[in-house]
């Protein structure tokens, strides 16, 4: 994976060679000198990170803006002729960059960071992040059709990643630090930490980690409060207060969701399609293709859209006010999808948050402006079908619903359209997801040849539990003050290989025949079966547990009694080895079938 | 920093000190990093907000000369490139006015209405969107959005903003014909409008536009009893004044206004207007039989206008009574006979004219055919009568046969009121 990888041509071995030395400070291990040393400086270098994530994320927003303003001008309009051909020269320049200084820059930065978090330990090296803050903000600046969060979010998981090999800390810790940089760098970027913080989980964490979430937290408020100091308190787009006065204004935000799924799911087709065909042409290609997207995107400004160049908050926001009829608003979309399909799968560094907010903000804004025009009777603003549009395609495209719902919240502050914010991205979300099953983030990562655990699996992975393989109690129950003799009888009997011992305390013991057997060699057979058996005592289980929570158990015990949780004693039932390893079986089976 | 319980050799002390060492330089290697990185990031970061500040400011200068060189295209983009550096809501509802002038109604309308979501009760949003609703002729839209905009708030000096609104909805429920609305909103006008000539004067022609001269000319004398008053204050109280048949006022005005000094700089057009109302107020005026005058007098102007109002009836209504007169009786069922009468269509007017033209002549019969002034002077009701019998024959007259001439046709103008003829 030549794009992906941030330690291109290093092999893994090495790079686990290099993190079991970090463990060790010459000859001493340090794990055994200050066993507590990285608990305590990972919160204070969540700050540090956030702060200078944040620092670095405002400078890289402002370079592009700089860039921008110096190569396009301040006002690029059709019919200017550097639209044509400064996209493309310097499309010409970040190949060469990323081609032959810079190539863990190539993409977006979410796989690449999800790529050290999971292959590479949490490496990602200085110089991937100073490729990515140079070739991005240059292919932004030019006006290629792409946004500046994703590289964000590399280069604060990379700024973390360096700050943790500098402080020499274990390869389990460095993995925990790429995702607190990456929180830290998108929080920056979206001035949003609550969105940052739950797309870090949902997409590149995969779960709820309380080892780490403290750290994330941290970090991106560290970043946020730094972006604020320059960027102020006002959220990114401002939109006036949704006020929802008839529910059945709502099936025209369903009916944005359900045209922002299909959208989504074309989105992400073509890049699905695209990205692999322009990646297999001839290596000499790479040298053109991010300078004939970058070609495509200024002829698509050059004759008439300049709005679809660059990041385009600008347009979103004149979107929100109104600016656009629906016939312009639409053809935006459609204009912006096609650029940022190109850009994107030229492997120009960029990413998609900031392009998917753009089409889905022209989607919201067509769709209000053409139900304002033939339904004039509904009281919802543009900017409010706008905002929902932003946040539909972002649940659709980049399936994650619940980062795109605060998404929205955050960017406008605005929490009055929750309503029809989560009606619509839901709607969306099942869309994209019943007529796309692998998200895009995976799709890109397989076309890279990596095979990343899939984050929407992880989050819908069904568990096991206890209750699935209990069985019911078939087997004698004895009290613990019976003798042994009762339980000879009860094995007689039944002819079970194991019986539960009921203790005084409503704690339960699993007698074997072969144990009873050398138990009665040596007591007498009117002793008591509490005093008789050993000490230990199986583990209060219940139903709700997951089913892995007992396979320790069954090292120990052959049964294990699972009690009520209401009325501890009473069993709910048995739980078998070979019950347990069926259920398992029938599960994988079921899976496979599907 | 060792949590261990057991005792450190002196390998394992070394080598925390040297920890220790290494962790703090690199925390304040850290900081350092964050300092530079603050200083750096502050001037890259205020370097383009004051070059940001700059092309707004520019973006807006262009777009605002383009605006008043009447280009609203041009305007747009350079409005809009203000705003993509800066928000502001001048400079937005600048756009919104380019996006009207440039006849994109619809783009200004969801423009204006977006502001208006953020900013409802601003004065400046609601009056352009009433002035878009007025062009697309949505009349409730139009008012409600005027109304909103007079209550709404105003930057600078929002008492004078709210009265321009108001004349504003007054004219533009003038050109709708609401007249009874726009009158209405004039007179509140007049509170708010102070002692300022000028807008008094608006209102005043306003006023006259929705027919309401009465009002009109309340305004014009106030203001011609000022020192030196404006011509256009004499004119209107004398044309207003003549309008309502106050001619005894009208002539007071119109000779002021005769004799003003700006009369001459008027356009031909209106001293021609001036001059005509002037002569027949004064024409009216020497036939009227004001009370005022003496006995004889009045008996002389009454006599004289007997003779014109009854050469008028026998020139005009006369015919018609004989017609009526002579018409044949309605049929009645003992007349009948077994044939049917003949189907002749009746003519309502025809038949409300021979009958008010019969009951003139029973009238005209009644009085004496050459009243003595003797007779005049020690009947004032048999005045009275004779002067009311004048003014209905010259109104029959003229409805029957047409606008009557000469002195028919002062008469004429005096029956409309003749009460109004002396008002002071």
């Amino acid at each position: 994976m030549t794009g992906a990888s941030p330690a291109a041509g290093t092999s893994r071995a090495t790079l686990r060679a290099r993190a079991l030395d970090r463990l060790r400070f010459g000859s001493v291990d340090l794990q055994k000198l200050a066993p507590t040393r990285e608990e305590r400086l990972l919160l204070l270098l969540s700050i540090l990170i956030g702060i200078i994530s944040g620092l670095l994320v405002v400078a890289f927003r402002v370079a592009i803006e700089w860039i921008k303003v110096l190569l396009l001008g301040s006002a690029p309009h059709p019919g200017q002729l550097r639209l044509l051909y400064m996209p493309a020269g310097m499309g010409l320049i970040v190949a060469a960059l990323v081609i032959f200084i810079f190539p863990g820059a190539r993409g977006s930065g979410v796989n690449q960071t999800k790529a050290a978090l999971y292959v590479y330990n949490g490496y990602i090296s200085f110089k991937t992040v100073i490729g990515k803050f140079l070739t991005a903000a240059l292919a932004l600046g030019s006006g290629q059709s792409l946004g500046p969060e994703d590289p964000s979010l590399q280069i604060g998981a990379g700024v973390a990643s360096v700050i943790a090999r500098r402080l020499k800390m274990s390869r389990q810790r460095l993995r925990l630090f790429a995702p607190i940089g990456a929180a830290a760098g998108l929080a920056a970027a979206f001035n949003a930490p609550i969105s940052a913080m739950l797309f870090v989980i949902e997409e590149v964490i995969g779960s709820w980690s309380a080892a780490v979430l403290g750290s994330i937290v941290l970090a991106a408020i560290s970043s946020v409060v730094v972006a604020r100091l320059f960027w102020g308190t006002e959220p990114m787009f401002r939109v006036p207060a949704v006020e929802l006065r008839d529910p059945r204004e709502l099936l025209a935000y369903a009916v944005m969701g359900v045209i922002g799924g299909f959208v989504a799911v074309i989105f992400s087709s073509t890049l699905g399609y695209l990205r692999p065909r322009l990646r297999n042409l001839p290596r000499w290609t790479l040298f053109c293709q991010p300078a004939l997207a970058g070609l495509l995107v200024g002829a698509i400004g050059y004759f008439g859209f300049p709005q679809v160049m660059g990041v385009g908050y600008g347009v979103i926001d004149q979107a929100m006010h109104a600016q656009f009829t629906w016939q312009i608003l639409l053809a935006l979309a459609i204009f912006k999808l096609i650029a940022t399909t190109v850009s994107f799968s030229s492997g120009t560094p960029g990413g998609m948050f900031a392009p998917t907010l753009f089409i889905g903000a022209m989607l919201g804004g067509a769709v209000g402006a053409f139900e304002k025009l033939f339904f004039p009777h509904l009281t919802g603003s543009i900017g409010a079908y706008a905002l929902v549009g932003m946040g539909v395609l972002f649940a659709g495209f980049l399936r994650v619903p619940l980062t795109s719902v605060f998404m929205v919240l955050e960017v406008s502050g605005n929490y009055s359209i929750i309503l029809p914010v989560i009606l619509a991205n839901t709607i969306a979300y099942l869309i994209s997801r019943s007529l796309q099953p692998v998200p895009i983030f995976e799709v890109l990562t397989l076309q890279d040849g990596l095979h990343l655990p899939s984050m929407e699996e992880q989050r819908e992975e069904v568990h096991l539990h206890i209750e699935d393989a209990l069985r019911p109690v078939d087997i004698p129950i004895l009290e613990g003050a019976d003798p042994l003799a009762k339980a000879s009888r009860a094995f007689a009997d039944s002819g079970a290989a194991a019986l539960l011992v009921k203790m005084w305390d409503n704690s339960w013991y699993a007698l074997t025949r072969e144990e009873l057997s050398g138990i009665e060699a040596l007591q007498n057979p009117e002793s008591r079966l509490e005093t008789a058996v050993r000490n230990d005592r199986i583990p209060d289980l219940y139903p709700d547990l997951t089913l892995d929570s007992a396979l320790p158990c069954f090292a120990r015990w052959k049964i294990l009694p699972i009690q009520n949780r209401a009325t501890l004693g009473t069993l709910e039932g048995i739980l078998t080895e070979p019950d347990v390893l069926d259920r398992y079986h029938q599960d994988w089976t079921g899976r496979s079938i599907k | 920093m060792p949590e261990s319980t057991q005792p450190l050799s002196s390998a394992e002390r070394n080598a925390l000190r040297r920890l220790v060492f290494q962790d703090a330089i690199a925390l304040l290697s850290l900081l350092l990093v964050i300092i530079v990185l603050s200083v750096l990031t502050y001037l890259l970061f205020h370097s383009f907000k004051s070059h940001e500040i700059d092309l707004a400011q520019r973006w807006k200068r262009r777009g605002e000369v383009a605006l008043q060189k009447g280009n609203p295209n041009v305007a747009i983009d350079a409005l809009r490139s203000a705003l993509a550096y800066k928000s502001d809501r001048s400079t937005e509802i600048e756009l919104a006015e380019a996006l009207a002038n440039a006849g994109k109604t619809h783009e200004a309308v969801a423009y204006f209405t977006t502001l208006r979501e953020a900013e409802p009760g601003s004065g400046i949003i609601n009056l352009q969107l009433a002035r878009l609703a007025a062009r697309q002729d949505e009349q409730a839209q139009a008012i409600h959005y005027y109304q909103t905009a007079i209550d709404g708030t105003w930057e600078g000096d929002g008492y004078q903003r709210r009265r321009d609104v108001r004349l504003e909805l007054a004219q533009y429920l003038i050109s709708i014909h609401q007249f009874t609305r726009a009158r209405n909103q004039l007179l509140i006008a007049v509170g708010n409008a102070g002692n300022l000539p000028p807008i008094l004067l608006k209102i005043a022609a306003m006023l006259e536009e929705c027919q309401s001269q009465t009002d009109a000319l309340q305004i014009y004398r106030t203001l011609s009893k000022q020192r030196e008053p404006s011509w256009q204050a004499l004119s209107g109280a004398g044309r207003t004044a003549y309008q309502l048949g106050e001619f005894n006022v009208a002539l007071h005005y119109l000779d002021r206004a005769l004799y003003a000094r700006a009369f001459v700089s008027q356009p031909a057009a209106v001293q021609t207007t001036i001059r005509n109302m002037q002569s027949i107020a004064a024409q009216i005026l020497a036939i009227y039989p004001s009370t005022d005058l003496s006995i004889r007098d009045r008996a002389l102007r009454i006599q004289h206008n007997v003779t014109v109002a009854r050469k008028r009836f026998n020139s005009c209504e006369s015919p018609l009574a004989a017609a009526a007169l002579a018409a044949p009786k309605a049929p009645t069922a003992t007349s009948s006979s077994s044939l049917l009468p003949p189907v002749i269509p009746a003519n309502p007017l025809a038949q409300d004219a021979q009958a008010s033209a019969k009951a003139l002549a029973a009238r005209w019969a009644k009085v004496p055919r050459y009243p003595t002034l003797f007779y005049l002077e020690q009947n004032p009701q048999a005045e009275q009568t004779l002067m009311q019998l004048v003014y209905d024959t010259e109104i029959d007259a003229a409805k029957q046969c047409g606008t009557p001439k000469g002195e028919d046709a002062l008469l004429y103008r005096i029956a409309q009121d003749p009460n109004a003829v002396e008002q002071q």
